[in-house]
């Protein structure tokens, strides 16, 4: 199916052709003509293109004008900035997919892609995750364009390159791979794009396909590359000298390389005062440590050594824990099983039902497995302090609710120094792993000092006037001023 | 030949590894004892008994409860030629294992001042699952009857006895408290001498009336690893129907190479806490101008100095302290009352009772040939090339000089 | 691709935090039953001349770019500089062995109030495979994650005990008799293998003025750390310390908070294991590098494997027999050491210095 031979000279055959290949009964063709009886047929796909524009744009302007043969003075006719000549009936076909129109004239053999995409969308709302209280609350949309938009709204740079990919063998989905020309390591575009084009899947629904691709180990229980869903961060992390991607259908997008302690630093930190944003990075630290290693360390308390635990809360717990017919390794296993699944329940089940979930959640299973001596009160505790720990880092939840799990079963079975073993495994891990050429660990190890500021502590704005050494930009400084 | 898929061999392995940490996990049956299982002793007393060692454990066995924490506490005893095999015929009676990391509290009983005590507490010493931290004190009379004696204030006589062998209680003056380490340490230094807090039960009638000290032995005698069945109250004292203890902790028992060489009076015992312990807020009463005065004296700072002088050996205890007027037993001027500034001659009455006090403890360690001081201890640390020379007589024909320094407050 | 370049903040980390971390097991306490309260004097001795070494392996990286494996083969061709790589694998298989022996009595007494089977220990050869696999450079990346948790837990113990500690223990200095302070630095010696690891390191990173003075620095700090252990450690038990197994483990325990907020201590000691089981996995990797070099063929997790293999038979064989390996440690180890630590730094100069002539020669 190519070139010319595609585009035929009758309008009735141009829409029986295109029709062969659309055959689904929502790609509508309306036919009008002008003045002088000058016959137009759009092609369009119902529910992606917008009927109004089509009519008040496209059709009207036609239906009044006394128009020749002449193509060009038809185009100068439609009042829409994205007219463009289609080349063939691939051209036709994708157009239409794509939300837009394909514009036949009868008797001529040029055709018109018009842009009407129109898709369902929403708003540019706050985003559910990255809440912010001061700062910027835009969040990204699923539409790539308003992304885009956000986007370009942030960094009015020339150096802003922005290139539109396409993954998904039937989907098509468009992505846009963005990076600061000259700020990102040449390198991290080449490879992304490589790697994309690279994967040939039929469907891209999310930017998480995407961010697959990308991974160098795909199996890997970290992620490779960061995501984030509001452009402030984006515009950041691209200025930083990462590369930025944006899928289309996503209100996802994501950064590479990607390093660990990202996931740490919130957009807040950047809007607060940095004593402020230390404290909280320290204490989002603790809690991740505190959520993944809290229950596995609780029930080695209980099973190899006691003297964890002070004495008085020794006897509470030994009080509490007596009588309950499981081992306390099983018994915070099924605790934490059933907090999973109440997680898991409450995000899927209908609003007017999650308010009775919660009642039963919470009161009826907990408050009654506690009386009827099933579980008792320290592991219904430690598991839920440790669920609350967890969410101070939500980027991270789904890696370290996993670890907080391979901890306990660990615990439950080898220990204490099965704790100890599969910390160091970890580290061991994450000191192999990178990152298009970025350790996961970075700044950390390899040590580079100078992105300490930003990473084990938050230094104040003047304090970090070049970019992180990490990412290796060429270009190193961000900030020139004579402030210290 | 076909190639190793090591990808194909890790993911094999790596599902065998997390199939046996699943079945470890959910079976956890591999000799644990657990916190179920565990009988934690708070405190423990030790008797010699027939040759043997008699070992009443105080245990703390939580019970179920709704609002928090019911402990209940019983004594459990067990003998056997050790320590570790009378622990052992506990574990053997009660199915619980008895673990000594929360014993904060060890108690030798009379009998064990015959022999070296170090004997005795040798598995303390060398077992890995033992710490050096628990307090240890002697007792007159049993020290299994004294741990399962009723007390009155509703507390187990662990807990009482505790309190009374306090950081807080020692930084008072009032009592020699020390732990296994300490004493461990005193015992292999030059010295070989150590001393630990002495206790004396002290009945008290129904009514509350105190009637004097008790023997510790006036209770039925429990039989062997029988439980008292005492409640987080306290232990019964068989003997004594409706009666309950108090104790007294104000003596100190010195060992001389690990046998009991003497019990320290309530003076002694201050005063070797003044020189030996680290004491924050003391009061000394003294006479001077005629009238009785409580001094209360903080900043505290004593020590002991060793050295050789002219070929003699020479000891000097000093003793520093900033002083206030706390009590007398007369009416004074207002106005002196409110500055604050203590007499010189209250002073001097206030250092010449210290001094008394330091020379009736040197007295009484010399009468014993007990080094608790550690003149030999500094004679080899400090002046090492005498150490041979005076190592024997240090103790007996060092000449000792007392640097009382008061400072009046105001 | 496993990656073999080190930078030299990396060296200097692994010659200061591993090798404090591997000698705070058992080591104090072995010195204190040879040297009593001097037992810090033969660590600071055997430091110091491990340093010296370590310093001249230094100035021989200064004076080429060449790894030790190079100047061997181009002095004494590819099969001498195979074989003598090959016993370097076998001396640093052998050097874990003392250290994981003491980790496993240490985690036995440490991790579990009850003596746990020896089943608890075998996992450590699954994490020593994975990091025996990764080559040197994931060592020195370790190494750096490794020194805020060596420095934080390792200070909060010695902190905590120095608070409940008494100096005047380690008084009378030096008393004890030439013979017994050369028997410690004797008994100590096999610890001491920085030499080796940095003939091992040589080549492997660019060198730049000054880092001779930053590598042994670091070398001799971490022997100093050790000594300060040491003294902590008889300050705190004085002579209970010859009783006293594992100093590390025990100096924080009479912290007068302990009592109340029970042994968070613990928790310290936990994450210093951590930085422990790097420093006895560094062996194994060296291991795994000189088998790779011995080899010649492309680097491999079985050079690892091969490697716990060994070890992993030997934990079988020396299964409740500490003492001889203490023993072995002590003698057979030693004499190793004394050729792998300190004769081949030696070697390495001589053949550099004959190369240079035959260079002038020519």
């Amino acid at each position: 199916m190519s070139d010319k031979k595609g585009a035929l000279k009758k309008l009735g055959d141009n829409i029986e052709k295109i029709k062969e290949i659309l055959t689904s009964p929502d790609i509508l063709t309306f036919e009008f003509c002008s003045l002088l009886g000058k016959k137009f047929a759009a092609v369009y796909l119902d529910g992606l293109a917008d009927k109004n524009l089509l009519g008040e744009l496209v059709v009207k302007p036609l239906n009044n004008a006394k128009i020749s043969d002449d193509g060009e003075e038809i185009a100068r006719l439609l009042a829409l900035p994205e007219v463009k000549k289609g080349k063939n009936l691939q051209d036709a076909v994708s157009g239409v997919l794509d939300g837009n129109a394909a514009l036949y004239i009868d008797g001529s053999e040029d055709f018109y892609i018009i842009g009407l995409k129109n898709p369902p969308g929403r708003a540019v709302m706050e985003p559910p995750t990255q809440i912010t209280v001061k700062g910027p609350r835009e969040g990204f949309t699923e539409d790539i364009k308003t992304n885009l938009g956000l986007v370009r709204k942030r960094l009015k740079s020339p150096k802003l390159q922005v290139k539109m990919l396409s993954s998904g063998e039937q989907s098509a989905t468009a992505v846009a791979l963005c990076y600061l020309k000259g700020i990102c390591k040449d390198e991290i575009p080449e490879q992304i794009e490589e790697q994309i084009k690279a994967n040939k899947i039929d469907l891209v629904p999310d930017s998480s396909y995407i961010s697959s691709f990308i991974a160098k180990h795909p199996r890997s229980l970290f992620k490779h590359c960061a995501s984030c869903e509001k452009p402030d961060i984006f515009c950041a992390k691209l200025c930083e000298g990462r590369a930025g991607i944006i899928v289309d259908g996503s209100p996802i997008a994501l950064t590479a390389p990607y390093m660990i302690v990202e996931d740490f630093q919130s957009a807040e930190d950047y809007y607060i005062t940095s004593y402020r944003a230390t404290i909280i990075r320290a204490l989002r630290v603790a809690a991740v440590l505190v959520g993944v290693l809290l229950p596995a360390l609780y029930i080695c308390a209980q099973l190899f050594k006691i003297q964890l635990i002070p004495v008085k809360l020794l006897f509470k717990i030994a009080s509490s824990v007596s009588g309950i017919p499981f081992s306390p390794s099983v018994e915070m296993f099924l605790t934490l099983m059933v907090l999973e699944v109440l997680n898991e329940a409450s995000i899927r089940m209908p609003k007017y039902v999650g308010l009775a979930l919660s009642v039963v959640g919470a009161l009826v299973l907990g408050d009654t497995a506690v009386k009827a001596g099933i579980i008792s009160t320290p592991a219904i505790i430690i598991i839920a302090f440790s669920a609350i720990c967890l969410y101070t880092v939500p980027d991270l939840v789904e890696t370290t609710t996993t670890l907080r799990l391979l901890f306990l079963i660990v615990a439950g079975s080898v220990g204490l120094y099965g704790i100890a073993l599969l910390t160091a495994f970890l580290l061991c891990y994450l000191a192999s792993e990178q990152s298009y050429g970025v350790p996961l660990l970075a700044p950390f190890a390899p040590l580079k000092e100078r992105d300490l500021k930003d990473a084990f502590y938050k230094s104040n704005l003047y304090s970090m006037k070049r970019r992180p050494r990490s990412l290796g930009s060429s270009n190193k400084v961000r900030l020139k001023s004579d402030k210290k | 030949m076909k190639k190793i898929n090591l990808k194909r061999v890790a993911s094999i392995i790596y599902a065998v590894v997390i199939i046996a940490m699943s079945f470890l996990f959910f079976t956890n049956d591999f000799g644990l004892v657990d916190i179920r299982k565990t009988a934690v002793i708070i405190g423990a007393g030790i008797d010699l008994k027939d040759g043997g060692v008699s070992v009443t454990a105080q245990v703390a066995i939580p019970q179920p409860s709704e609002n928090g924490e019911n402990t209940q506490y019983i004594e459990v005893e067990g003998e056997g030629v050790t320590v570790a095999d009378a622990l052992n015929e506990i574990n053997k009676k009660t199915g619980f294992y008895p673990k000594l990391v929360f014993c904060k509290l060890l108690i030798l009983g009379e009998s064990c001042g015959g022999g070296d005590i170090f004997e005795i507490l040798d598995y303390f010493y060398r077992d890995d699952y033992t710490q050096l931290t628990p307090v240890i004190a002697m007792c007159k009379g049993s020290a299994g009857q004294l741990l399962a004696s009723k007390m009155r204030f509703g507390n187990t006589a662990t807990v009482s006895i505790e309190r009374l062998l306090s950081d807080e209680a020692k930084k008072s003056g009032n009592v020699s408290t020390v732990n296994l380490k300490i004493i461990g340490i005193q015992d292999y230094s030059p010295s070989k001498s150590c001393y630990m807090p002495y206790i004396r039960a002290q009945s008290q009638s129904a009514e509350g009336g105190s009637s004097g000290d008790s023997q510790g032995s006036t209770g039925g005698e429990n039989s062997s690893g029988g439980q008292s069945g005492s409640s987080s109250g306290g232990g019964q004292n068989g003997g004594q129907q409706g009666g309950t203890q108090e104790f007294l902790c104000d003596r100190t028992a010195i060992f001389r190479d690990g046998t009991l060489a003497g019990v320290l009076t309530e003076e002694e015992t201050f005063a070797l806490n003044l020189i030996k312990n680290n004491v924050r807020h003391v009061f000394v009463p003294c006479e001077a101008d005629g009238a009785t005065y409580t001094l209360g004296m903080r900043n505290c700072n004593g020590g002991v100095r060793v050295t050789v002088e002219n070929g003699a050996p020479k000891v000097r205890i000093s003793f520093s302290a900033v002083v206030q007027v706390s009590d007398v037993d007369r009416t004074e001027d207002p106005q002196s009352v409110s500055e604050g500034v203590v007499p010189q001659a209250v002073l001097n009455g206030g250092a010449a009772a210290i001094e008394q006090r330091f020379s009736d403890l040197v007295s009484a360690l010399r009468a014993a040939e007990c080094d608790a001081l550690e003149f030999r201890t500094l004679l080899h640390r400090f002046n090492y090339k005498y150490f041979d020379e005076f190592r024997d007589t240090i103790l007996r024909d060092a000449e000792v000089s007392f640097d009382i320094n008061l400072r009046s407050a105001g | 691709m496993i990656k073999n370049n080190l930078s030299v903040r990396q060296i200097c980390i692994i010659m200061c935090v591993f090798n404090a971390a591997i000698k705070l097991m058992l080591y104090p306490t072995t010195m204190a039953a040879a040297c009593g309260n001097s037992l810090w004097l033969p660590v600071i001795a055997d430091t110091a001349v491990q340093t010296a070494f370590v310093w001249a392996v230094c100035m021989l990286c200064s004076k080429t770019d060449k790894t030790f494996f190079r100047l061997l083969q181009d002095a004494f061709g590819s099969v001498v500089a195979r074989i003598i790589y090959a016993a370097f694998a076998l001396y640093f298989a052998l050097s874990a062995v003392v250290p994981m022996t003491e980790q496993q009595a240490m985690v036995h007494e440490v991790f579990y109030d009850t003596i746990p089977s020896l089943l608890v220990f075998l996992p450590f050869f699954f994490f020593a495979i994975y990091a025996g696999s990764k080559g040197l450079t994931n060592a020195g990346r370790t190494a750096e994650v490794c020194l805020p948790i060596f420095v934080v837990t390792a200070a909060t113990l010695v902190i905590m005990g120095m608070l409940e500690c008494e100096f005047s223990a380690l008084l009378p200095f030096v008393t004890q008799p030439p013979a017994q302070l050369f028997g410690g630095c004797a008994r100590g010696f096999f610890r001491f293998n920085e030499g080796a690891l940095m003939l091992m390191f040589m080549g492997n990173f660019k060198y730049k003025r000054g880092d001779a003075l930053k590598i042994s620095l670091s070398c001799a700090l971490g022997g100093l750390i050790v000594a300060l252990v040491c003294a902590v450690f008889y300050a705190v038990y004085s002579d209970l310390a010859v009783v006293q197994y594992f100093a590390i483990t025990k100096i924080s325990i009479f912290f007068s908070a302990i009592s109340l907020i029970g042994r968070t201590d613990l928790l310290a000691v936990y994450a210093l294991d951590i930085a422990m089981l790097f420093a006895i996995v560094l062996n194994i990797q060296m291991a795994a590098y000189c088998l790779y070099k011995a080899t010649g063929r492309q680097w491999h997790p079985a050079f690892s494997l091969a490697v716990n293999a060994v070890l992993i038979a030997l934990t079988f064989i020396f299964n409740n027999k500490f003492a001889l390996v203490q023993n072995l440690g002590t003698s057979v180890m030693g004499w190793a050491g004394l050729v792998f630590a300190y004769a081949m730094p030696a070697l390495a100069w001589i053949v550099y210095a004959a190369g240079g002539k035959r260079r002038e020669k020519n």
